[in-house]
This record gives structure tokens, C-alpha cells and sequence, in this order.
């Protein structure tokens, strides 16, 4: 559905993006994951024609993207990072209006707005100017401005910025509303836990360049570790700690402030195996939990530092 | 046509500020009228002097100047009381004392004058009344010297007639300024306020980086979006302009419809209303954040004005001053406007005069469009 080759955009020495591929197939939320910087919305205003680049390709519905692509537009609904609403107008008003740059029909165009507003919730504000909407619901109307039209491509650039937990689980589950509908989503996010819950895909960007593309559990598996074990409250000498260290699929141990943290390969019965090895040593412990890994972990053993840094 | 819908729709929302110039425009444009109204009264008005006269004389001719000035001021007679006219003098302002003195006859007849006045310090109101003494003397003696009797030339002189003054009335107005004049000179800084502060505003919000995103990443051409947004603008320009003649209309009602100038006045703030427009667009395009919208009409629009004679009239600008306003649209609007003022009918020279002042005006506007046009290039390649 999209395809993006070799895509480079300077922006005089500073390389936004490098030599980028992504391939975006139809029925997905393909989740870009990055930190701030990382070329996620440059990457959509390339797409969207509304920045020239530098070298590559871009192909939306098979077609080459080009800023006269207005039939392709037609079928592509924007949800940009700012809200991008008129202050002066009513949230109905500005449903409407952003509805009227693609439907001319006059009552489709009331019912598609209705249906919005409804979507997103905003029934009882819809009289209301933007300034007297709360964060949240402001991003709720910015959403609804997006996808009134009923597209079949919806480009979320980070549309829960600043928003409250309620409103955040609000709009990803209108996300995954919207693509049972029949809407590819394309969802750009330095929240890999938001990423993580909706994404069927995900392309990981660093420095302008895609380092690691597929399913959360596709790219969990391309890193080392499989688990990671915490354990409060332990005194532990050198010896039972380089012992621990040398335990089957164990391969990094971190011990401070008696808080120990040992990562292990991709295994059954992790756990299992350090906690027999303390009741053994009969060394008492405080607090155990076991985590599996996050896209954090995939981004830090690629890249060597944190995805939110 | 969303785009050109959305220009009126945001444009009806920000009305309050449009009414509110708007109304401040018109309680001045009144106030000028009515005081324009009272000048012109007060300067034709006669007045009537407070006269005591004391007649020592007591002779035809004192009897014929007593007579004659009955008719014209308020005239008491008196006698020789030092005490109690130096104190008339000193409580009425509007008092003049005349002495007539003996042998006043004699020195009247022989072309002499033969009066004492005496007046407050500071009143031109003695030399008002020593003219018309005068006057009245200088008749009687030249009929007395034709012959007649000092009571047939005091007739005489009764019976003339006041010379009739026909005054050239080139302005159609009797030489005052028309109350709709005043309309128009203070127009042009109502379109700059209004077309900037409003339109400069409606802009701004579509050209709000966000919402331009959004709008270019739609299905609407970016031809057609420009397109619209320009036609919206100059319809609500137009309609602030069709505004305003109605208002002028429902104030000076006949009198400016019957103006024989009428239509160079429209024409003259039509062209103005366009130059406001590219002044709001290029406000609208280049400003950053919405206050300073205002920041940058409030000295433009006041700039404008001062300098242009909107304000401040022309002549009475030094001449280096009006060097640099010639710089400035609102000049040769003004200079049409005062043509405008002073002639009835626009021909021969002062037609050619006000054309090339509209035509000055209309490069203006190219100019203006130039520099729009290059700042929404520069802006583009920003992108």
C-alpha cells in the first residue's frame, strides 16, 4: 500500500532522514517508534507531499506521491502532531469545514460529521469552541477533523501527546476501531507502550534510518534477552554473584544498593533456576518480579541507549 | 468553495472587532460634521454691539448717527457720568461707549470725524462699530456735497441697498467642507483597521502551519485553496467597503447622493479598500503569532494616516514631510479626497490631477501585490 525506498531529506547539513525503506501493507497499524528527532514526522510530511526531499521514492495506493496527488490525498486522513483546528469555530464547525476539503456533498457531509463527533465522543461539546476543551478532548477533535472523511489511510503523528490516561485509552481504542473498519493505520509514537498495545507492525527509527522493522514479538526476538529478573532487598557476596553469573541462559547481572537485576536469554524456567539457586545458598531476598522484554530493551541493544533519552 | 466558506465563517466570529472600529469611525465621522456645522454658522453671523451713546452735539447729523445705529445695535442713551460708564465698561464685556463730541456737525460735513470711542481693553468690537461710523459718515458727507440736505442724505444713505456678493461656489457647498468629506478622509484608516485587524487576522488562522499542513495535505488543490483565499478576501473586502458607502449614505443621506463627485469618491476608496486588503494579507502572511497582528497594523495604520494627511492636513505639513508621504498611498488618496472637496465638477486640469493621483495609487497597489507575492515565495522556499 506504501512503499518508500531509499528516502533522504537533509535539512542543510543535518541528515533527517537517511536512506529510509518502509513498506506499509493494507490493513495495518504500523507503528513508527522512535525518540524525538528520530525523523518520525518528517518521514510522514514526505509521504504527505508536503516536504520536498532530497532522493528516494515514495508510492502511496501504487502511485507515485507527488504534492498534485490529489486523488490519493483524497484517501488519506492527517491527524498531525499540533492540533490543527481553528480557534474561532465550533468543534462542530471545524469537523465540517476540514470534512468540506474532501465531500462536497452537503448531507453526506452532515452525516460523516455526525458520525465523527460520535466517534470520538464529543456529542456534548459539540457546540463548544476549541479553547474550552480540555487536552484531551482537543486531541479527540483533532482526530475527528482527520479521519470525518472516512479514509482509507489514517497518519496519526503523535496524537496523544499531553493527553490524560483517559483520553489516551479513549483514542487508541478509536484507533483499533477505526482499522476493524477497514482503515490502514499508520501511528508514529515515542510511547512504546502505546506502540506495543496497538501496532500490528512496527518500524523502530533512529537517526532518520528504519534499524529494525516487524511484529513486537519479530523484533523482541532479534535481541539476546528473553527475561529480566529483579530481586530487592538481597546481600550478596562476589562469589554467589559471579555463581549467578554463570547460571544456564544468564548473560548480564547488575548488582547494586542490594538490588539485583540478571538478564537472561530466551528461556523456559528462569526464574525457577535463580530461585532454587537461592534457596540453596539460603540467602533471603526481599522483592522478586520478572519482566519479559520492551521495545526499550530492543532499541537499547540496538542502538545502545535508551528510547528515551 | 470550503475554503472561501470558511474565510466568512471565521470572519463572522471576529466581527465584534469590526463593529467596534467601526462605530468609534462613525461617532467621529459625526462629530466632525456637527462641529463643521457650528463653525460654519458662527462665521456668517452678525453681531449686535451694546452702545451707550452720550450725544453732546445734539445736532441733524448726531440725530441721523444716533438713528442709524439703533437699527443695527442696541443702543442706550446716556449722559456724561464718568463714574457710571466706567463701570458698564468694566462689567459688560460686550459694551462700547460713544461720545459724541460738540461740534461734531461741523467736522462731519467737512469730512472729519467727530466721535470718541471707548471700549474694553482687548475688544475688536470698537473697531467693528468705528467702521461702520465711519462708513455711515463718509455716505452722508459725499450726498451732502451733492447737495442735499444732511436729512435727505441720511435718507439716501437709508435707502441704499446692500451690495449683493455673489461668491464663486466652486465646491458646490457655499466654500464648506461637506460633512461625507470628512467621511472619506477618515475611511482609509477604517480599512486599514478594519481589513487588517480582521482579514489580516482570518488569514492568519489559515495560515497557521498546523492547519496549513492539513489543509495542503487534502484533496483540495493548492491552486484552487490560494484561489479561494484570495477571492474571499477581497469579497469581504468589498463588503466592508459596500458597508461603508451604506453607512455614509444613511448619514449624509441627499447630500451625498446628490454630490456630483460621488462616484470619484467611490472609486477613490474602492482603490483605497484594495490597498488596505494587501496591507492585511501581508500582515496575515507574516505574522508569527496573532498579537502581533495588532502590533504591526497599530503604527502602520497610524503611520499611514499621519503621514498621508488623514490626520494632520496637507498643508500644514512641512514640505520635506510631504516629500516622504508622497512615498505613501494615503497621500494621493488624500490628495484626491481634497480635490474632491474643493471642486464640484472634476474637469479639465483637475481631472487630469485626479486621475494621475489614482493612478499613483493603483501602482501602489501592484507594488503591494509584488511584495505579497515575493514574501509568499520566500515562504514557500522555507518549506
Amino acid at each position: 500500500m506504501i512503499e518508500i525506498q531509499n528516502l533522504v531529506k537533509r535539512y542543510g547539513d543535518l541528515v533527517a532522514l537517511d536512506h529510509l525503506d518502509l513498506d506499509i501493507r493494507e490493513g495495518e497499524i504500523f507503528g513508527l517508534l522512535g525518540p524525538n528527532g528520530s525523523g518520525k514526522t518528517t518521514a510522514i510530511s514526505c509521504l504527505l507531499a508536503l516536504l520536498k526531499y532530497d532522493k528516494g521514492k515514495i508510492s502511496v495506493f501504487g502511485e507515485k506521491m507527488m504534492p498534485n496527488s490529489y486523488g490519493v490525498k483524497k484517501k488519506i486522513g492527517i491527524v498531525p502532531q499540533e492540533v490543527a483546528v481553528f480557534g474561532e469555530l465550533t468543534v462542530e464547525e471545524n469537523i465540517d469545514y476540514f470534512c468540506g476539503l474532501y465531500i462536497k456533498d452537503k448531507a453526506l457531509r452532515k452525516k460523516y460529521v455526525e458520525d465523527a463527533i460520535q466517534f470520538v465522543g464529543l456529542e456534548e461539546q459539540k457546540k463548544m469552541r476549541p479553547k474550552q476543551l480540555s487536552g484531551g478532548l482537543l486531541r479527540r477533535l483533532n482526530i475527528a477533523c482527520g479521519i470525518v472523511h472516512k479514509p482509507k489511510l489514517v497518519i496519526m503523528d503523535e496524537p496523544t501527546v499531553a493527553v490524560d490516561p483517559q483520553s489516551r485509552n479513549h483514542i487508541l481504542e478509536g484507533i483499533q476501531k477505526l482499522n476493524k473498519e477497514g482503515a490502514t493505520i499508520i501511528y508514529t509514537s515515542h510511547y512504546m507502550e502505546e506502540v506495543e498495545q496497538i501496532c500490528t507492525r512496527i518500524a523502530i527509527l533512529d537517526h532518520g534510518r528504519s534499524i529494525a522493522v516487524g511484529t513486537k514479538e519479530e523484533l523482541k526476538a532479534m535481541i539476546k534477552m528473553g527475561e529480566r529478573i529483579t530481586i530487592e532487598g538481597i546481600a550478596l557476596d562476589k562469589e554467589h554473584l559471579q555463581e549467578i553469573k554463570e547460571l544456564p541462559h544468564v548473560f548480564q547481572t547488575e548488582y547494586e544498593n542490594q538490588k539485583l537485576v540478571i538478564c537472561c536469554s530466551s528461556a523456559k524456567q528462569n526464574l525457577m533456576r535463580v530461585l532454587h539457586y537461592l534457596q540453596e545458598r539460603e540467602i533471603s531476598c526481599g522483592k522478586i518480579f520478572s519482566e519479559l522484554p520492551t521495545l526499550n530493551d530492543v532499541f537499547l541493544e540496538i542502538t545502545g541507549k535508551e528510547l528515551r533519552d | 468553495m470550503t475554503v472561501f466558506k470558511g474565510y466568512f465563517l471565521i470572519f463572522k466570529r471576529n466581527l465584534s472587532t469590526a463593529i467596534l472600529y467601526f462605530a468609534i469611525f462613525i461617532a467621529i465621522a459625526i462629530l466632525l460634521q456637527a462641529a463643521n456645522a457650528k463653525e460654519a454658522v458662527g462665521d456668517f453671523s452678525d453681531q449686535k454691539v451694546e452702545v451707550a451713546i452720550v450725544d453732546s452735539d445734539k445736532s441733524e447729523f448726531s440725530d441721523c448717527l444716533v438713528n442709524y445705529l439703533k437699527k443695527i445695535h442696541n443702543v442706550s442713551m446716556e449722559d456724561e457720568d464718568k463714574a457710571k460708564l466706567s463701570e458698564q465698561l468694566y462689567y459688560k464685556g460686550n459694551y462700547v461707549v460713544l461720545r459724541i463730541v460738540n461740534g461734531f456737525e461741523e467736522k462731519a460735513l467737512s469730512g472729519k470725524n467727530g466721535i470718541l470711542l471707548t471700549n474694553s481693553p482687548g475688544s475688536y468690537r470698537g473697531i467693528y462699530l468705528e467702521q461702520q461710523i465711519n462708513s455711515f459718515i463718509s455716505n452722508v458727507h459725499t450726498y451732502h456735497t451733492a447737495g442735499y440736505s444732511i436729512t435727505e442724505s441720511f435718507r439716501k444713505v437709508q435707502a441704499q441697498k446692500e451690495s449683493k456678493v455673489s461668491i464663486m461656489d466652486i465646491n458646490g457647498h457655499g466654500g464648506e467642507v461637506p460633512g461625507y468629506s470628512y467621511y472619506f478622509q477618515f475611511l482609509t484608516y477604517l480599512f486599514i483597521c478594519v481589513c487588517g485587524e480582521v482579514l489580516g487576522k482570518v488569514l492568519f488562522f489559515f495560515r497557521e502551519r498546523a492547519v496549513k499542513n492539513r489543509t495542503m495535505a487534502s484533496a483540495v488543490s493548492l491552486l484552487r485553496q490560494n484561489g479561494e483565499s484570495i477571492f474571499a478576501f477581497v469579497a469581504l473586502g468589498s463588503l466592508v467597503y459596500v458597508i461603508c458607502l451604506l453607512l455614509a449614505v444613511l448619514i449624509y443621506g441627499k447630500d451625498l447622493l446628490e454630490s456630483t463627485n460621488l462616484l470619484w469618491y467611490m472609486l477613490n476608496s474602492f482603490i483605497n479598500m484594495l490597498g488596505a486588503l494587501e496591507i492585511a494579507y501581508l500582515v496575515g502572511m507574516l505574522a508569527k503569532k496573532e498579537m502581533q497582528i495588532n502590533m504591526i497594523i497599530v503604527p502602520v495604520s497610524l503611520g499611514l494616516c499621519f503621514l498621508g494627511g488623514v490626520f494632520v492636513p496637507l498643508n500644514v505639513m512641512g514640505e520635506q514631510i510631504k516629500n516622504i508621504a508622497k512615498f505613501l498611498p494615503t497621500y494621493w488618496y488624500m490628495t484626491v479626497n481634497n480635490l474632491l472637496t474643493d471642486y464640484a465638477e472634476i474637469t479639465g486640469n483637475i481631472k487630469t490631477e485626479v486621475l494621475t493621483c489614482i493612478g499613483i495609487q493603483v501602482l501602489f497597489l501592484f507594488a503591494l501585490a509584488g511584495i505579497v507575492l515575493a514574501a509568499a515565495k520566500y515562504q514557500q522556499q522555507e518549506r
